[in-house]
């Protein structure tokens, strides 16, 4: 290693610290706004057992989006309702949701991609469907969503209805995983058909893993296909842009809190 | 809109190391950007913290690095192995050691082996070429290719037939050889290899758990299924709509702190009964699911899994 490195290696890390200090000083807790939100009820209270899986998840969620720089709020049980989810949608960068997901009726045989609120209820808890959220965003796409449910990764069932991704205006289409530009600074991971908790944990665990040290969304999602020991039968899938940092600050210019 | 350019890009992540530092050092947490603003309740559960980086000592780090450049280029991947490292993670109780593959600046891979034997447990390559995706391989001839790379990688395929599928989200065909023991699956340990359209090696995953010592007797399906049902009734399951309970048979299965009150997963598996419940809330189109592990020998829950 060269000297020049050497110094750089010594002095990059509490430099960059100290930066990251005086920026997150200085923008706020509102500069970045993430959301996750957990229905404890449908997986937990209900079911009359903890698991603990879904805290897990929405722990592990929350852990590495603030480590990416989001200033990420999170929410479950009579906190995790749909007014609460619209409300926010709008300003929302970074998404979390563990849920039931599904494409559900919405006035047969219409189908629109949803997924349940929390709100402590056990049974009929309304759903936040896609078009709901689409309503209340501009055309500019979040940065970060991910929906860990059943289903939302999947194009739509009935022809003509806005998938999720879509509504957080991220298309349903991949970039090229060298393309450095891409589609820009966004990123959408969900599952095909049914995900099981187990699976979801553990592909998630090691995708915000790799995300939150070293490895673009993308090479996550793909170090995560490898190496989370999840089983065949779920189903991960993702939009946007491959080599996206999954910092929120990319989307210059003018990008200026890069060096 | 445009991504960072790539220098703007690496400071980017000379910036999420020390970010990640200061959350764990309860740091930024004081600063309110790791606000929990929800209702009251733990950030984090004990124990679920993300895996972490251990450095290892010279010597090792060196040897790791060597049988890693090897295998590499065994199986066609670019670059050399320039750093290794141990990671643990708490929460799955798993330490393993991964190394990475860089060319010209830039990582290219990731090998993953297990800390205490040095058996390969995933191999990824992360340098996409366009000639990869020349359609050089299909359905036909993936298996053969695949079994080719997983013997290069020191892991002889089962004698079976696999399954193959093409999965747009890796850009990839997937062979998957499942791992059967004495006749009975083990779900989470299938060997895995992904393939690019032109037959390199996209990744490949071949996770092997230690398993339990079987039980002597084995308890019967009417039993395993009246656990279950005891089980759905304790907690009014079996008053939902379309409640079904159904044996899925004998699998080594994960010991994971389901219905126990925590997330607790034990390395080793169990020779379960796995019991499904399936019942279907209303306006779904399709009905969710609950698995139980019900340990073969005890007759008790020791697990779990349930769709979302």
């Amino acid at each position: 290693m060269s000297r020049h490195r050497g110094t750089q290696r010594l002095l990059g890390p509490p430099l960059a610290a100290l930066l990251l200090v005086l920026s997150f000083g200085a923008h706020g807790a509102a500069a970045y706004q993430g959301s996750a939100y957990e229905n404890y009820t449908a997986f937990q209270s209900c079911m009359g057992w903890a698991s603990g899986m879904t805290d897990t998840m929405r722990a592990q969620a929350v852990s590495a989006l603030a480590a990416l720089g989001y200033s990420t709020t999170w929410y479950r049980r009579t906190a995790f309702t749909r007014s609460r989810v619209l409300s926010r949608a709008g300003a929302d960068q970074a998404v979390y949701v563990q849920s039931h997901g599904d494409q559900y009726y919405k006035g047969a045989p219409t189908k629109v991609q949803g997924f349940r609120q929390d709100g402590g209820a056990c049974s009929g808890a309304p759903i936040v469907y896609a078009t709901d959220i689409d309503a209340r965003r501009s055309s500019t796409a979040a940065h970060i969503v991910v929906m860990s449910t059943c289903h939302l990764g999947e194009a739509a069932a009935t022809q003509g209805q806005i998938t999720m991704s879509q509504a957080y205006g991220i298309a349903q289409r991949r970039s090229s995983r060298t393309d450095s530009v891409g589609y820009g600074p966004e990123f959408y991971l969900s599952y095909i058909g049914d995900a099981w908790l187990d699976d979801q944990l553990k592909f998630e665990r090691s995708f915000w893993h790799y995300a939150a040290t070293s490895s673009t969304l993308g090479q996550a999602f793909d170090l995560a296909l490898a190496t989370s020991g999840k089983a065949a039968r779920t189903t991960p899938t993702w939009f946007g842009t491959y080599l996206y940092s999954g910092f929120p600050w990319a989307p210059s210019p003018p990008c200026t809190r890069c060096a | 809109m445009r991504a960072l350019p790539f220098p703007a890009r690496r400071w980017a992540r000379a910036l999420a190391r020390p970010a990640a530092a200061l959350a764990v050092a309860g740091v930024v947490g004081a600063a309110g950007v790791a606000a929990a603003a929800g209702p009251p309740g733990p950030a984090l559960p004990a124990g679920a913290e993300l895996p972490r980086s251990v450095a290892l000592a010279a010597g090792p780090a060196a040897a790791l690095r060597q049988r890693a450049s090897t295998l590499a280029r065994a199986v066609g991947l670019q670059g050399t192995a320039t750093a290794a490292r141990e990671v643990v993670d708490p929460l799955l109780k798993r330490t393993v050691h991964e190394i990475d593959l860089t060319e010209g600046g830039r990582r290219t891979g990731l090998l993953v082996q297990d800390a205490q034997s040095g058996r390969t447990l995933a191999i990824a390559d992360l340098a996409w070429d366009p000639d990869d995706d020349a359609p050089r391989t299909d359905r036909r001839s993936a298996p053969a290719a695949a079994a080719r790379l997983a013997k290069a990688a020191g892991l002889g395929p089962p004698d079976t037939a696999p399954t193959v599928a093409w999965d747009d989200a890796a850009d990839a065909w997937t062979v998957s050889w499942p791992r059967i023991v004495d006749g009975v699956p083990v779900p989470s340990d299938t060997l895995t290899v992904r393939l690019r359209p032109g037959g390199t090696l996209a990744s490949l995953s071949a996770p092997q758990s230690p398993l339990a010592a079987a039980p002597q007797r084995t308890i019967s399906s009417q039993t395993a299924l009246r656990v279950a049902h005891d089980f759905a009734a304790g907690h009014a399951l079996d008053r939902l709509s379309g409640f079904q309970v159904e044996d899925l048979g004998l699998a080594w299965s994960e010991v994971n702190g389901f219905a126990g009150g925590t997330v607790a997963f034990e390395p080793t598996l169990r020779l379960c009964r796995v019991i499904r419940i399936s019942y279907l809330p209303a306006d779904a189109a399709d009905p969710e699911r609950i698995e139980l592990h019900v340990d073969a020998g005890t007759g008790q829950i020791v697990g779990g899994d349930q769709t979302s």
